[in-house]
């Protein structure tokens, strides 16, 4: 449990509220028929799944400057399609309803389980769950009912098919995966009816991003999950390639696959995958994803015993999150780092860089994470000791 | 006078017939046993190893002549095994294509095959379509008594041979099945795989893994003997590599004695007169030269070659310090020409910042254009070996053949 301050969360959340209004007004006014409908849901996943991030975790540099990334390509898009900017339409009124509002209240917060606490802000209820997870009352769940509900009444199927994926990610928003699933599994069904390709690679990559973050959720049925988001991501890669998308959009893909490979141990498809991620990153500088491709295949040289590679990947991603002021991305990388010079008998240098996750990790107050390194420091700390102080017998 | 008569007749006043100095050492172990000097520790650690049919890893910098080594141990083992009346069969393999285990075993396949061809049907078929692959290998056999040593070196691409149909099913069990038929009639198998260090550090350690059931059986009667990569402290502790060989042998640089030695025994093979003497060189320039080259003897032979050839053009008399200093600074202007800006760029940093390694400052990455170290690994990779020698702490400084510039403008 930790003590948020509300009014922070609620400026956050309000701005984070108007870019989901802005999306939804985007898109409808776009209409499905729009040659750029599809990229508009692109941005919108990405978006949202930024947002989604930044409530659940806190906001980072990273995200912030990926969202700047999204919000930008947005304001493009919307200006070529509909002659107004992005940043316009979140303005627009009605929308913004609970801009200025500033009620000082405390919360209490547990990362990942949300409770029913409910307080009042500007006349209306607002669920602990809309400030943490997402916009269960705003562009929530039921929002994105209503929208689906209008779809199939119209009997529009391609309108139907994105109102799912919507509503599947906002069930993801909130945490609840298996709807998530669910959603973006029907989402899928209709894709495939009406030939649409690319919105059929976009809602299979919601998919297997969902299905990642339930085999986190539940541990026990992880490897079963892992598979599935593996096909998945797999199937929305393949897609992507053969329609040619944006190179970033391709490399995201490529990079969550890795992930889901590393998971399963399957580690050279994942190493391959995460390598021409980093490239594509690395060309296209985009920083915040280069920072985590480069983290994410430094631990896993680390658990392929390359060490070498894994020091050089590893001190690349420092370099990167230092720039990001990420703090976050510094304390796991540091974690990493220390870890593998205890590994390496460098039980200074892995002092150093656990002190430096240490420090990152209480800012953040991430309790399990602080014991883990706690754990380490003590290791690095007797293997500083000359053997006779720690008890060992010739 | 002709450039060239005016060469020759100033190899002819200094006793020799040519310039005799080869960045790599020769492959036939006669010619090598003439030059080879030292490593006599890692010479009698390796060879009881290697005889009892164990696994054995050969590491070193590059160009600390790791190959000169292993054929000189190979060498060794076979004229020691021969005088004890025993029967051994050696196979050297140097180069080969591919990066994966099936390549390392179609390479084995290749020397293998060519020693059972006569008796084994299925090792005249496997060597037949070997050959068919037209791929370019050198090999000399060479018996000494009943033991037989074989090397090969295998050029061009396996892909080839695939375009031309030819293919064999379970290239791994047709290995371990030949093994077998060789193990039977020498009694012991030996196979040293060369030049592993110069492929891709992470294909390699796949190379490796796949590999391991290959590496495992048969130790007592069979014995490997590989390469790596000079490896600093954060690989030396790979469980994977250490558990798999009886023997680990880092081969260190030169000393400034031993790279003399060697010197001499160059010039010897061009002398007309043997001597212990290093001319047409003063002693103190094979000692400046053998610091130049951080004492690496790929890159001491480099420097002597360069440095005698521009002296012989020039007719000098004898190469003492001054007389060094001009033609070295000859050879190093001569080198600056034939390297891109980029590369010049990239080595004049290296040596400004003290040397490139993971813990390059952002500064330095900004001065080379890059935001990330690992951009800069293909082309470090490209350079390394004569452009930029790796240290022991990992770190890649410029070779003494780059001039600094810096301080040639002060």
């Amino acid at each position: 449990m930790r003590k948020i301050g509300y009014s922070s969360l609620l400026v956050m959340d309000n701005t984070f509220t108007s870019y989901e209004t802005g999306l939804s007004l985007l898109l409808k006014r776009l209409g499905h028929n729009h040659p750029r409908y599809t990229e508009a849901l692109t941005l919108q996943s990405r978006l949202l799944e930024n947002l989604a991030r930044a409530r659940l975790y806190g906001d980072t540099e990273i995200n912030r400057a990926e969202r700047a990334q999204v919000v930008d390509a947005l304001n493009r898009l919307a200006l070529k399609a509909l002659g107004t900017s992005f940043n316009v339409l979140i303005r627009e009124p009605g929308w913004a309803a609970l801009e200025g509002t500033g009620a000082e209240v405390h919360v209490e917060v547990e990362l990942g389980a949300v409770r029913e606490n409910v307080v009042t802000v500007a006349g209306r209820d607002v669920y602990e769950s809309v400030i943490v997870t997402g916009d269960g009352e705003v562009v929530g769940v039921d929002h994105r009912r209503r929208e689906l509900e209008r779809a199939r009444s119209a009997g529009d199927r391609a309108a139907e098919g994105a109102a799912l994926a919507n509503l599947g990610s906002a069930y993801a928003a909130r945490g609840d995966f298996h709807h998530a699933v669910e959603h973006y599994e029907q989402a899928i069904v209709i894709a495939r009816e009406l030939s649409d390709r690319q919105a059929k690679a976009i809602y299979l990559q919601n998919l297997g991003l969902a299905l990642l973050r339930l085999a986190d959720a539940e541990p026990d049925q992880s490897e079963t999950h892992l598979s599935h988001a593996a096909d998945a991501l797999r199937r929305a890669m393949e897609l992507f390639d053969a329609l040619e998308a944006a190179p970033l959009l391709r490399a995201r893909t490529r990079y969550h696959l890795g992930r889901c490979y590393h998971q399963l141990g399957r580690w050279r498809e994942a190493i391959t995958l995460l390598e021409q991620a980093r490239e594509t990153f690395s060309r296209h500088k985009a920083r915040p994803e280069l920072a985590h491709a480069l983290l994410k295949l430094g631990q896993l040289y680390h658990q392929r015993q390359d060490f070498e590679s894994a020091y050089i990947y590893l001190k690349d991603a420092l370099r990167l999150f230092r720039r990001l002021k990420d703090t976050d991305g510094i304390a796991v990388t540091q974690e990493a780092l220390g870890s593998l010079a205890l590994q390496t008998a460098r039980p200074a240098d892995a002092i150093a860089s656990l002190q430096e996750a240490r420090q990152g990790y209480t800012t953040l107050r991430r309790k399990e994470r602080l014991r883990a390194v706690d754990d380490l420091l003590r290791i690095a700390h007797q293997a500083r000791q000359p053997i006779g102080e720690i008890g060992v017998t010739p | 006078m002709s450039s060239i008569a005016r060469y020759r007749k100033t190899l002819r006043r200094w006793g020799l017939s040519d310039v005799p100095f080869r960045a790599t050492p020769p492959e036939d172990p006669a010619e090598l046993s003439r030059i080879f000097y030292g490593r006599q520790r890692e010479l009698d650690l390796a060879l009881p190893a290697l005889y009892e049919g164990r696994n054995v890893l050969v590491r070193g910098l590059w160009g600390v002549d790791k190959t000169a080594f292993i054929l000189r141990l190979l060498h060794r083992l076979q004229q020691e095994t021969a005088a004890l009346g025993e029967r051994m069969l050696i196979l050297y393999v140097g180069r080969f294509p591919g990066e994966t285990s099936e390549a390392l075993y179609r390479a084995l396949l290749l020397p293998l095959s060519e020693t059972l061809a006569d008796a084994e049907p299925e090792a005249r078929r496997v060597y037949d379509a070997l050959s068919g692959l037209q791929i370019i290998h050198s090999r000399q056999l060479q018996v000494e008594g009943k033991v037989d040593l074989r090397l090969v070196s295998i050029g061009g691409s396996w892909e080839r041979g695939r375009e031309e149909g030819w293919q064999i099913q379970n290239v791994y069990t047709v290995l371990l099945r030949l093994l077998d038929v060789a193990q039977e009639r020498y009694g012991r198998v030996i196979v040293a795989v060369d030049d592993l260090d110069k492929k891709e550090p992470r294909a390699v350690q796949d190379l490796i893994d796949d590999a391991t059931d290959l590496l495992r059986r048969g130790q007592g009667k069979r014995g490997f003997l590989l390469t790596g990569r000079f490896t600093s402290t954060l690989q030396d502790v790979s469980g994977q590599m250490l558990g798999l060989f009886s023997e680990t042998i880092t081969l260190p640089r030169m000393s400034t004695d031993e790279l003399y030695h060697i010197a001499v025994n160059y010039l010897n093979t061009a002398h007309e007169r043997p001597s212990g003497e290093v001319t047409p060189f003063a002693a103190e320039v094979i000692s400046r030269i053998a610091e130049y080259a951080y004492h690496i003897p790929r890159q001491f032979n480099l420097i002597c070659e360069k440095v005698m050839r521009r002296g012989a053009m020039r007719g000098v008399e004898r190469i003492d310090e001054q007389t060094f200093l001009t033609l070295w600074r000859m050879v190093q202007d001569e080198f600056a020409l034939e390297l891109t800006p980029d590369i010049r760029r990239l080595l004049y940093v290296a040596r400004r910042s003290g040397g490139l390694s993971a813990d390059i400052d952002d500064a330095t990455l900004e001065q080379l254009g890059v935001e990330t170290f690992v951009e800069l690994l293909p082309m470090l990779k490209s350079l390394e070996g004569d452009l930029l020698i790796r240290q022991e702490d990992g770190r890649l400084l410029p070779s003494a053949l780059v001039p600094d510039e810096e301080e040639r403008g002060n």
